[in-house]
């Protein structure tokens, strides 16, 4: 594991500890002292511009607090501290503008806070911003989540050693997604001038920019000379508007500085087009946090760039990519027969981090002497860098390549002696042989694709590639395209699941569930098609289907003859759907079409619907309520567990996610989780319903705690409309409710 | 329930100007445990004006019996102590007993305890330093805390005491033994015997008070990454069940996880090193689930860390007590050494076995001097010096009084 992922394994664990905290002023305790655990420091204050919020390691009425607080606003980085003597400090600010919180972290001795440190200070820092607002902690889940994905394809982007302008054209185009605008650029300076090096636009071919190839001013050079992040909801009236972008109807944009090492070398800008859009704070955060880690990408970028220079591999003696290429395409050219084996040795990284880069070389260097023991003369090996060695098989069988490739992962497994220490390693490898028309990149793509194969499989093994590898990608975009045709050919179809009333077995509501009979593949998961449906924005008009059908179905329910109500219907509603501005309409109409009684549709959604402009969709959710339908939670708990802000939410029912269903029975934290669900929803006058319940004890303890609803396989499984509508009609009870 | 006695029959003397203070270490092995508590607080308090009276008593003993004995004698002088699995004082290692340190003169002192570790336990370490508060207006002091290891997350009432004492005052302690049967463990305030608590006393001095706290393990072999955990459960170590990769990467017996008392024996000496800003935290590992494969330590261990196993030997744990005992020592600078205090704990006592620890015990005279020494092998040791993590395992920490 890297410094990287751990700090991000610290950030996810800040971010439990902040999560189980019963109020703010704990979770601004608990935060503060949890930063000065992982940076080693004595003391830490959050402070305003008149006021202190929190301190550690000082009583509050220390007259020495409102030193610090001063220092700290001066920007001194030392300090005196009565009992610790001289300190070193380091600020960062949880929000921007003069009233911004700031954090102080005040360190006994002259160690400085180094990069990583600041790194992970400011990492934890966002995450501590966003905490402050339950709500913005939703919206921090998700960010946080995409963002990392962004990162990953910038970090793949290098690991799949990518010439580094396409490097920079990954970087520009996950901001890109990132942030659902335009326009990103990518400026990094040289000898003192900035230079566009990638820009990604979503502007088709002909109405490309003219592309500038360096700044003097705009945002982008705003960016780079303060530092800091620079944002304007007005472009066209601010101080960095570019005629042409400003032409083409820029609104708003954002810039954050690109670093390495600490030092300002470029800054990364997007602009939105879209009239009316304002960033938000957290995109500013988002934006900051995503430039932190492309900096750290583009260090790893330069650096193999400029090994790739040379012919060799400096620290192994190895031939380098260079070379091993030249050697690929000359065998290729001959008509003979290859075979690469692309290595990567697993947990090297943890080695470099933990013992230091002098021990990480010299591991290399012992893997490659025992790699080219493995060999026969005429075989090349070579390093492409970090963990990766390749291997090129001139007139090898395949049946001798994995042979080999097994010695490989044998000799490198045998214990290292380190700077006087055993290490233990092992490697992964993927293997590809050539085919007519291949060109050298094919065949190491198709070794690289199934070096990550055998990675994802465990590590510590080796995997032949397979044409299907790069095939699965085909079939997702073929399934993509039926998806695209399954509602005009009717293909797409509910069942629905009962919801009954745990203490008189009645049936309350019945919920909706989609299922797609795929004419050639059969029935199609929706765990399969939901995702991919909400990836391609196909759920919008497929929610709308879906919640027409739904109150058609509804509105020919009849009453039970055991005189219990008329059931409600349930839909589940998408995040994607929210953000549509159709959605109230849409709702209205297919409530007034089938004349369904508004009460009796439900609209589900989850807690990540409030991820992004939680604002709007709160206000969705209103406008929906007033029409008189009913909302609901659904998988209530998932999410963060801010109960405190449902009582902001126009919403009725909270549906409480199976894993806590399935816990209520093994211990009394589960238990004690769901009591509280259900007293709060007691408190807010809400219904909680019980998901999931599958066992006889599961429902038992539900009833013990009062909870009202329940749905679940103990009941009943989904069945289609016609079976529902039978059932419904000699309805007289739940059998397993009437037993219990 | 957390209960709190806040400055039970505080003694608050602010000492002026001329050095007058002592420290006397009684000891007892006398079978009777009235007497033994007795006898060794008698010769304890043979000093000018005693203040304070620290009681380290084997688990052996009839331990209500024994603070009675002490009680009988010490009278009004405060007394904070615990149950130990073995005492560091003027008898040899293998012998059980009581030890009683007497502290006279001109330090300020105050004592409390709380008790509830197991519920709350950063309740119980707020409730300990709210009880010494005020804090001494001295140049020099410190908070000593005897705690039950075997009952909540010790740093969390770490946490709860130094968001109350700050920065300022450094924590140190141990926690109390049971003769290494690892179930519970007994703590003294005055004449009450409490379970599941902190006894602290917060001492004051003009004069310096040197501390030094180190492990002596190694790191052995590569190391692995916490890929799961929750607290001081270690649920994964390189995304294999914790326990899986412990007995796999130790060679341990076949089926030893499923003898409980067995398994304790063997992780005593076999801790885990967890990556720290600049060093290692050593974990105790207390013990099994054999059903869900998880290791259960005496401390944290956070997700995403890197750890190793950790290996130590004799001479390595005999250098970090030597280097412990001359650095807190040399702290003092010119000012001389009035007593030191050890709490070294019970896994390095393992790794030494009974010779080892005769060395380690002469080691710690020879720094000591003419000085007395005293002191307990622990279960988890107290020592917040450097900023915020205050509680460790298998360390030895070593403190001077002047």
């Amino acid at each position: 594991m890297t410094s990287d992922s751990w700090s991000t394994s610290q950030l996810v664990e800040f971010l439990a500890v902040l999560s189980e905290q019963r109020d703010e002023d704990s979770a601004l305790r608990a935060a503060v002292e949890r930063v000065l655990e992982s940076l080693d420091a004595e003391v830490g204050l959050l402070f305003g511009r008149d006021t202190v919020l929190t301190v550690v390691g000082l009583a509050a009425v220390d007259p020495q607090v409102a030193t610090l607080a001063a220092a700290a606003r001066t920007g001194a980085d030392q300090v005196w501290v009565d009992g610790l003597g001289r300190c070193r400090t380091a600020v960062v600010a949880l929000d921007f503008g003069e009233d911004a919180v700031r954090l102080l972290v005040v360190r006994a001795g002259a160690d400085e806070f180094v990069p990583d440190e600041m790194l992970l200070l400011r990492g934890m820092a966002w995450v501590l911003h966003l905490a402050l607002r339950p709500l913005r902690v939703m919206v921090l889940l998700g960010e946080r989540q995409r963002m990392l994905e962004q990162v990953a394809r910038v970090q793949r982007a290098i690991a799949n050693r990518a010439p580094l302008p396409e490097v920079f054209d990954t970087v520009t185009a996950s901001a890109l997604d990132l942030f659902g605008t335009e326009l990103a650029m990518l400026y990094l300076a040289d000898q003192g001038v900035l230079m566009v090096a990638s820009v990604s636009t979503t502007f088709d071919e002909q109405h490309q920019l003219t592309r500038p190839m360096h700044l003097r001013s705009g945002i982008g050079r705003a960016a780079y000379s303060s530092g800091e992040l620079v944002r304007t909801d007005d472009y066209p009236g601010s101080a960095y508007a570019n005629p042409e972008l400003v032409a083409r109807g820029a609104h708003a944009a954002m810039g954050a500085p690109v670093r390495e090492n600490g030092a300002v070398v470029g800054s990364l800008v997007t602009l939105s087009f879209q009239p009316g859009h304002h960033f938000t704070d957290v995109q500013e955060q988002t934006l900051l946090a995503f430039a932190d880690q492309v900096s750290i990408a583009l260090s790893d970028a330069k650096t193999l760039a400029t090994a790739q220079h040379a012919i060799r591999d400096a620290v192994t003696g190895l031939p380098n990519r260079v070379l091993f290429l030249d050697r690929l395409e000359q065998a290729l050219a001959r008509g003979i027969p290859a075979h690469v084996l692309f290595l990567d040795l697993d947990r090297f990284k943890l080695v470099n981090d933990t013992r230091g880069h002098c021990a990480g070389d010299e591991l290399l260097r012992q893997v490659g002497r025992r790699l080219r023991e493995c060999l026969r003369n005429d075989d090349l090996l070579a390093r492409f860098g970090g963990d990766e060695f390749a291997v090129l098989v001139d007139n090898g069988g395949c049946d001798d390549v994995v042979l080999l490739a097994k010695r490989m992962l044998e000799a490198v497994e045998r214990p290292y002696l380190v700077a006087g220490d055993e290490v233990s390693i092992n490697a992964s490898i993927g293997i590809s042989a050539s085919h007519d028309g291949d060109t050298a990149g094919d065949i190491l793509r198709d070794a690289d694709t199934a070096m990550y194969r055998a990675k994802h499989s465990g590590g510590g093994r080796a995997v032949l590639f397979e044409k299907r590898m790069h095939t699965v990608l085909v079939q997702r975009a073929s399934l993509e395209a039926d998806l695209r045709h399954a509602v005009s050919r009717d293909e797409l179809f509910l069942v629905f699941q009962p919801i009954l009333h745990l203490a008189t077995g009645h049936v309350d509501t019945a919920e909706a569930l989609l299922r797609w009979q795929h004419p050639t593949r059969g029935t199609i998961p929706p765990d399969e098609f939901i995702p991919l449906a909400e990836e391609t924005g196909l759920i919008v008009p497929i929610g709308r289907h879906v919640l027409t059908a739904a109150c058609t179905q509804a509105a020919g329910w009849v009453a039970p003859p055991d005189g219990g109500p008329l059931p409600a219907v349930s839909v589940n509603l998408s995040a994607r759907q929210l953000l549509d501005p159709e959605l109230v309409r849409d709702v209205r109409r297919a409530v007034e079409t089938t004349g369904l009684d508004p009460a009796r549709l439900i609209l589900e959604i989850t807690e990540s619907a409030f991820v992004g402009d939680a604002a709007t969709v709160i206000e969705r959710l209103r406008q929906i309520r007033d029409t008189g339908v009913r909302l609901a939670i659904d998988d209530f708990g998932t999410g963060y567990s801010a109960l405190s802000y449902l009582r902001h939410l126009p919403v009725e029912i909270l549906k409480i996610d199976r894993s806590f269903v399935e816990g209520v029975v093994a211990g009394w934290q589960g238990r004690a989780f769901l009591n509280t669900i259900v007293r709060l929803s007691e408190t807010l006058s809400m219904t909680a319903v019980g998901e999931g319940v599958e066992t006889r004890e599961q429902l038992a303890a539900l009833q013990a705690l009062g909870c009202q609803l329940g749905q679940g396989f103990l009941f009943a499984r989904p069945m289609d409309a016609a079976e529902f509508s039978r059932s419904l009609a000699v309805h007289r009870g739940s059998a397993v409710l009437a037993a219990s | 329930m957390v209960t709190s006695v806040p400055g039970t029959r505080a003694t608050i003397g602010r000492s002026t100007g001329t050095r007058r203070r002592s420290v006397r270490v009684g000891h007892s092995w006398d079978a009777s445990s009235h007497a033994a508590g007795a006898v060794a607080t008698l010769d304890a308090i043979q000093l000018a004006d005693p203040r304070l009276l620290l009681v380290f008593a084997s688990f052996g003993y009839d331990l209500p019996e024994l603070v009675a004995g002490v009680g009988s004698v010490a009278g009004d002088i405060p007394v904070i102590g615990c149950s130990t699995a073995g005492e560091i004082g003027p008898g040899p290692p293998q012998s059980p007993g009581v030890v009683v340190v007497g502290l006279g003169g001109d330090f300020s002192v105050r004592t409390t305890h709380s008790a509830g570790l197991r519920q709350d336990p950063r309740a119980v370490g707020e409730a300990v330093a709210h009880g010494l508060l005020p804090l001494p207006d001295t140049p020099h002091r410190t908070t000593l805390m005897l705690t039950d290891s075997l009952a909540g997350d010790q740093q969390e009432m770490v946490r709860g005491a130094y968001g109350l004492l700050g920065a300022t005052v450094p924590l140190i302690g141990g926690g109390a033994g049971d003769n290494m049967r690892m179930q519970t463990s007994y703590q003294f305030h005055n004449g009450q015997i409490l379970q599941e608590a902190v006894v602290a006393a917060v001492i004051g001095s003009d004069d310096p008070i040197g501390l030094s706290v180190r492990h002596g393990w190694r790191r052995s072999g590569h190391g692995m990454v916490v890929t799961g955990s929750a607290g001081n459960d270690v649920h994964s170590l390189d995304d294999r069940p914790a326990l899986d990769a412990y007995l796999h990467r130790h060679a341990a017996p076949h089926g030893l996880e499923q003898d409980a008392a067995a398994f304790a024996e063997f992780a005593l000496t076999r801790p885990l090193a967890v990556a720290r800003r600049g060093d290692v935290a050593i974990r105790h590992v207390l013990g099994a689930d054999p059903v869900a494969r998880t290791l259960n330590c005496a401390g944290s261990v956070p997700k995403g860390a890197a750890a190793w196993l950790a290996t130590g030997d004799v001479e390595s744990t005999l250098a970090a007590t030597d280097a412990a005992c001359a650095e807190a020592i040399e702290q003092l600078g010119e000012v001389p050494l009035l007593a030191l205090l050890v709490f070294d704990c019970v896994g390095r006592r393992a790794v030494l076995g009974d010779d080892g620890a005769l060395v380690e015990r002469r080691l710690m005279n020879d720094r000591a001097g003419t000085a007395p020494l005293a002191g307990f092998y622990t279960y988890g040791e107290i020592a917040r010096t450097k900023g915020v993590i205050g509680y460790h395992n298998q360390t030895v920490l070593a403190v001077a009084l002047s």
